[in-house]
């Protein structure tokens, strides 16, 4: 085959351009730590590169959901036992005024003390997390409970149910509605009202209304376990879906790692290999274009 | 006597015609770098014999050189010019494929992936604590980044497309330019060649003319007996036709956002509209990428902006603010009060249903409940205010609804007497509130000089809601600040398959997008890089035949000059004769 001068040219500029290519493309690995740095470097690399990094930020939102969840929960846990050390205060009330012990001066007495537990609880169950009533419901701007003169409480709460996702479909009831834990509106016991009656017993020096309260006062303090051990379960369901979410979150980091990053001990090596392809070719080709039959003449 | 003179005659015809063979190889050895440049041989001959004294013998006369002649393979010329066709088309593809793949590029971290997740993370931020003005202002910067970026993707496709269009007009020059010139050399080739001479630099000049017009447009091309060449394109059209060359020229369609169609003048000069006739080269690749590429991705991401749209607005349309509306106007008009909803030309679609109104009084405790039914083929918007007003007690109840001179629908409370009052949307089966932009959370513009929607182009957060955070819809329930839940199911929108006829996540759509472009872009590469190879292997191997060898002309100047030089020493050895010849005493 005939060779020409511009045959050896344009086959040398060639040659230095793919190399220099070559080395551009590692030295972009060595520099991003990533060997996908465009859609078309791996189309289907960036593509579970994406739902990688989709699905991290969900288990992102999810542990801060559960977060979230777990704090409401345990500031409804705290408050429930506040909530039920009053309530047997009332209930120790209950029993030692019904006994003979006590009279009308006594009981008396204690039916100011209720009073106060009763203005208490009140201010427990108006209790505020992050400027929110917790146990009102929806209605997380008004304080869900009041009384009137006749220590008659009375919710201003509604029904409503607030709900955590803490996985992708699975949400988690986050909240307990005062008229439910606190006057048995689903049934059970209306605590208000129970102590409203030990009051008004004590306050009429009747032993059998007093006697009456006592064991409503047990049922009540029930109440509020039952409440709390609810309370109690979702902590650790809440529990078990971070560590869950916290090893998910560890593969998939692992999974999007091998996907994007670049091996740094290969991508070094492979520099250094290239470097020297780079280098070799520059050599040759200072040497072949030296060479011409002009040289001899 | 006469065979001295012979013999000088003969060293004359050597050094005419060896000095010839000097001057062709330095004309090599100068365009030795020429583009298009085939090298030329000094084809040689011997002179006609001639029989002298009467003998039997024939005597060479010398030498004659009959033609300098370039060393061209026509063959593999037109392969070139097939070739570098398909080159300039894949070149483009390949060119602009690069440029989509910048706007698609998801590999550094800021990319629309990230901002629709943050965009939903927000959303269940709001629901942990919709009463929180951090998160709804924190939602809101998030919602308008994620929109302001499909609105910067749309930008950035249409500006490539443009760009596209002004190299198309700026080519089309360049094609003109060069069809005029390839027919002034057919007719300079022509007058020169009847004369029985080469052509040859004219025809190296015209060569690369024709592979340069090749690299920009598809065309057949062949040499007439009288040396012009004619250059048609693939339907047969003439560009160049012995000495005339054929015009064409750019027109604004106006069905194709006044990008250039391209045209072909006739003889009569009518505009023949040629766009899609065109095969090959860069225009191909300048038609195809501007109308065909760019175009279906952006419709992929219009898709998938109205998809989001539509889904986000339909939940929070239906949804409650921590306050009731007063006076609320839809976003989106109808064409006409007239027309049956579901074809007044609204951005989204309707569906028989109702929805609920709930009016709250000065306390925000709900007072009256109506449910508006709607039938979207058979009531128009005039229908719909009428329904709403009847519905509420004869325009006389707590609301009224009007048509807007815009037509959209406007709800306010009812005078002085209801000032006080304010009212909510709980629900809608009939998609009425979606489609007619009330209390909504993205807004998008109708664009009236090509008549459609634009989701990507002109999405943005409804000043409904960027105005006034409070009227984020994060409630279901009327008068409910602690009401989440539909903040929590939009956020939940991201896990629902919603597009492609309920296939594909959000996330999972555009990153098949994404997808797309990374193999497209890929591919184009491959395709570029292939044609590029077999490019450069004719190219080689024209160069192997026509192409200049520097050792290789030093040898034939060598060759020459020794041949020169011996021509010399005839002359000086018949003079050496004639001398001997004439001091003979």
């Amino acid at each position: 085959m005939r060779v020409t001068n511009q045959m050896i040219m344009s086959n040398m500029i060639k040659n230095i351009s793919r190399n220099a290519e070559r080395l551009q493309k590692i030295i972009e690995y060595t520099e991003s730590y990533k060997k996908i740095n465009r859609p078309s470097d791996d189309p289907m690399g960036m593509i579970k590169v994406m739902d990688y990094r989709t699905t991290l930020s969900k288990i992102e939102q999810y542990s801060e959901n559960i977060e979230q969840a777990d704090f409401w929960l345990r500031f409804n846990e705290s408050t429930l036992t506040g909530f039920y050390e009053v309530v047997a205060e009332a209930k120790r009330i209950a029993i030692s005024q019904s006994s003979e012990m006590a009279d009308a001066e006594t009981r008396s007495i204690n039916a100011d003390e209720v009073e106060s537990i009763i203005d208490q609880l009140i201010s427990l169950a108006n209790s505020k997390l992050g400027g929110r009533y917790i146990f009102g419901g929806y209605k997380t701007d008004t304080p869900p409970f009041s009384r009137d003169g006749n220590y008659q409480a009375s919710y201003h709460g509604d029904d409503g149910k607030m709900n955590a996702t803490v996985g992708e479909g699975v949400s988690l009831e986050t909240n307990i509605t005062g008229d439910e834990i606190f006057m048995g509106s689903a049934g059970g016991v209306n605590i208000f009202d129970v102590l409203q009656d030990l009051r008004d017993g004590l306050d009429s020096d009747d032993t059998n209304v007093i006697s009456n309260q006592v064991s409503l006062l047990g049922d009540a303090m029930q109440q509020i376990l039952v409440g709390n051990s609810e309370i109690g379960s979702k902590v650790n369901r809440l529990e078990i879906a971070e560590n869950h979410l916290n090893n998910f979150e560890m593969d998939i980091t692992n999974l999007l790692s091998e996907t994007e990053d670049a091996d740094i001990a290969k991508t070094i090596i492979e520099l250094k290999a290239q470097q020297t392809v780079y280098e070799t070719v520059l050599q040759t080709t200072a040497m072949i274009s030296q060479l011409s039959l002009i040289n001899f003449m | 006597m006469l065979g001295y003179y012979g013999a000088l005659d003969i060293a004359k015809t050597a050094i005419i015609n060896q000095r010839k063979g000097i001057e062709v190889a330095s004309h090599n050895i100068a365009n030795v770098n020429t583009p298009g440049f085939h090298r030329q041989v000094t084809v040689m001959e011997t002179a006609g014999a001639v029989n002298k004294f009467n003998t039997r013998m024939m005597f060479g006369t010398g030498v004659k050189a009959t033609e300098i002649r370039r060393v061209y393979d026509r063959f593999v010329n037109y392969q070139i010019n097939d070739a570098s066709e398909l080159l300039g088309r894949w070149d483009i593809k390949k060119n602009t494929f690069e440029q989509i793949e910048m706007i698609f590029n998801e590999s550094p971290e800021f990319g629309l992936n990230h901002l629709m997740n943050e965009f939903w993370n927000g959303l269940y931020d709001l629901s942990n604590n919709p009463e929180g003005s951090a998160e709804r202002t924190n939602l809101i910067s998030r919602a308008e980044t994620m929109a302001g970026t499909f609105n910067q993707m749309d930008f950035d496709l249409r500006r490539l497309q443009k760009n596209l269009n002004t190299t198309i007009g700026g080519s089309l020059e360049e094609i003109n330019e060069i069809t005029s010139q390839i027919a002034k050399y057919n007719s300079e080739i022509a007058k020169v060649e009847t004369r029985g001479v080469n052509a040859n630099d004219l025809r190296d000049s015209r060569d690369l003319l024709l592979q340069q017009l090749s690299s920009l447009i598809g065309f057949n091309s062949y040499e007439g007996g009288d040396g012009k060449v004619t250059v048609m394109l693939g339907t047969g059209k003439p560009l160049v036709e012995g000495n005339l060359a054929w015009e064409l020229r750019g027109t604004n369609n106006p069905g194709n956002s006044n990008y250039f169609d391209i045209n072909w003048i006739d003889s009569e000069g009518n505009l023949l509209n040629i766009t899609d006739e065109i095969s090959g080269g860069k225009m191909k690749g300048w038609i195809e990428t501007r109308d065909t590429f760019i175009p279906d991705y952006l419709n992929k991401l219009d898709d998938l902006a109205k998809e989001l749209i539509e889904e986000v607005n339909r939940l929070h349309s239906r949804g409650v603010g921590l306050k009731g509306f007063q006076d609320i106007t839809g976003t989106f008009n109808v064409d006409n009060p007239a027309n049956n909803l579901d074809s007044a030309n609204l951005p989204f679609d309707l569906q028989n249903g109702s929805f609920t109104i709930d009016v709250l009084d000065a306390n925000g405790a709900v007072v009256n409940t109506y449910a508006i039914a709607v039938d979207p083929a058979n009531d128009n918007l005039n229908d719909l205010v009428n329904n709403i007003n009847i519905m509420v007690g004869g325009g006389g109840g707590e609301i009224v609804a009007e048509v807007t001179p815009d037509g959209e629908l406007r709800i306010h409370t009812n005078g002085p007497a209801f000032q006080d009052h304010s009212f909510a949307f709980t629900s809608d089966t009939s998609d009425t509130l979606m489609a007619l932009g009330m209390n909504t959370f993205f807004d998008v513009d109708y664009n009236s000089t090509s008549g459609i929607w634009e989701y990507a182009r002109t999405m943005e957060v409804n000043s409904l809601i960027s105005d006034d955070i409070s009227m984020i819809a994060a409630a279901s329930v009327s008068n409910s600040p602690g009401d989440g839940s539909n903040a929590s199911a939009m956020a939940g929108l991201r896990d629902e398959s919603l597009m492609n006829g309920n296939q594909y996540t959000f996330a999972d759509y555009y990153g098949s997008l994404v997808g797309k472009v990374g193999v497209e872009t890929w591919k184009s590469g491959e395709d570029y890089s292939h044609q590029q190879a077999v490019v450069d292997q004719l190219e080689g191997y024209r160069e192997s035949i026509s192409g200049v060898s520097l050792d290789e002309e030093m040898i034939n100047l060598i060759k020459f000059q020794k041949a020169y030089e011996a021509a010399a020493r005839i002359i000086s050895v018949v003079d050496e004769m004639l001398d001997t010849l004439i001091n003979l005493n």
